[in-house]
């Protein structure tokens, strides 16, 4: 199965805006389809965070980075999934 | 005017004198009071082992961090962050530094005494045909009272001599026991001052932790660039696509898996 995957940081806090796997020209109905797309999103972000917390977001995979280093001064306010037009 | 003439007479006497004499010593000494204080947080909880290494690459080559024991450090206005890799630690402190100054005075009384020959030469000055009035009379009396001087200034300078070795014989002493005041003092006052001063790192910490984290968020964010870049390259990753516009970093590539 083919993956796209899209990395969006900002350079002057090193904040994750976005990090999302997408299937490419693949069928959602097929079989093992759902279990593939885990394993592979579950990879890539492990690269990334220990406990990465993969939400899905039909139809595409959307990793949701809470926070991989959280400022205890000044905690980050909640963050905000961004919409996916994934496969 | 004929020639010249003198008359020397030589005058001895023994001196013999005692007194008691104050010695004293002063002793500044300088010193600095650091306040500190830290928190560690934990990085390797949270982040990937890659990414981890990847961190290690970034911060050796990324400006303001030059490496120190064994790991990375950052200096910061009132303090600094410190990462440890073998640890995965990051070590955020405050820290304020002030000089501190003590004296130290120690005094003693000590007798002296003296006890020694002198003898001393008075010249008195006649001519022969008593020109200017001076006779070989007036010559002696010069001589004597000349003679007299000499004592007199020769027993002063023994007197002073002898003080002199006395308070050099006893000043190093007196001036260790100044020393050892000074030492106490400044000892004193550095805990006095380095505990004030930790209450103000501490109230500093927080300030120091927001730049903190920010800096290390900021080398992760690049460590996540090259995780990922180093990934799809693994992958054989294909329209690998690295762009940047507005303080905002994208990345993406797609791959057969």
């Amino acid at each position: 199965m083919r993956y796209r995957v899209q990395l969006r940081i900002r350079e002057d806090t090193g904040e994750v805006e976005l990090f999302q796997v997408d299937t490419v020209d693949a069928d959602p109905r097929a079989a093992g389809h759902d279990a593939a797309h885990n394993r592979v999103a579950a990879e890539v972000a492990g690269l990334l965070e220990n406990d990465a917390i993969i939400d899905e977001v039909a139809p595409a995979h959307i990793i949701r980075q809470p926070t991989v280093y959280t400022p205890q001064a000044e905690p980050e306010p909640p963050r905000q999934l961004p919409e996916t037009h994934g496969a | 005017m004929c020639n010249p003439r003198q008359i020397r007479i030589r005058a001895t006497a023994h001196l013999a004198e005692a007194w008691d004499q104050e010695v004293g010593r002063q002793v500044t000494l300088h010193g600095s009071a650091t306040g500190r204080a830290a928190v560690r947080e934990s990085l390797a909880a949270g982040l990937g082992i890659p990414v981890l290494s990847a961190l290690d690459r970034v911060l050796d080559e990324l400006e303001g961090w030059r490496p120190q024991d064994g790991g990375y450090r950052h200096d910061l206005e009132g303090g600094y962050v410190h990462y440890h890799p073998d640890t995965g630690e990051l070590e955020i402190v405050a820290e304020i530094t002030a000089d501190v100054e003590a004296v130290g005075e120690a005094r003693t009384t000590v007798s002296g005494a003296v006890e020694d020959d002198l003898e001393v030469e008075g010249v008195g000055h006649y001519y022969d045909d008593e020109w200017g009035g001076r006779t070989e009379a007036t010559a002696r009396r010069d001589a004597q009272a000349n003679a007299d001087q000499e004592l007199e200034r020769a027993r002063s300078e023994r007197i002073e001599q002898a003080r002199a070795e006395l308070e050099a014989a006893q000043g190093g002493a007196v001036e260790a026991q100044a020393e050892q005041a000074a030492r106490a003092s400044l000892a004193e006052r550095t805990a006095a001052r380095t505990a004030a001063l930790e209450r103000q790192a501490q109230d500093r910490l927080t300030a120091v932790g927001v730049q903190s984290r920010v800096l290390i968020q900021r080398a992760i964010g690049l460590a996540y660039r090259d995780t990922i870049l180093a990934y799809a390259r693994s992958r054989h990753a294909e329209g690998v696509r690295v762009s940047g516009s507005g303080g905002v970093m994208e990345i993406e590539f797609e791959m057969e898996m």
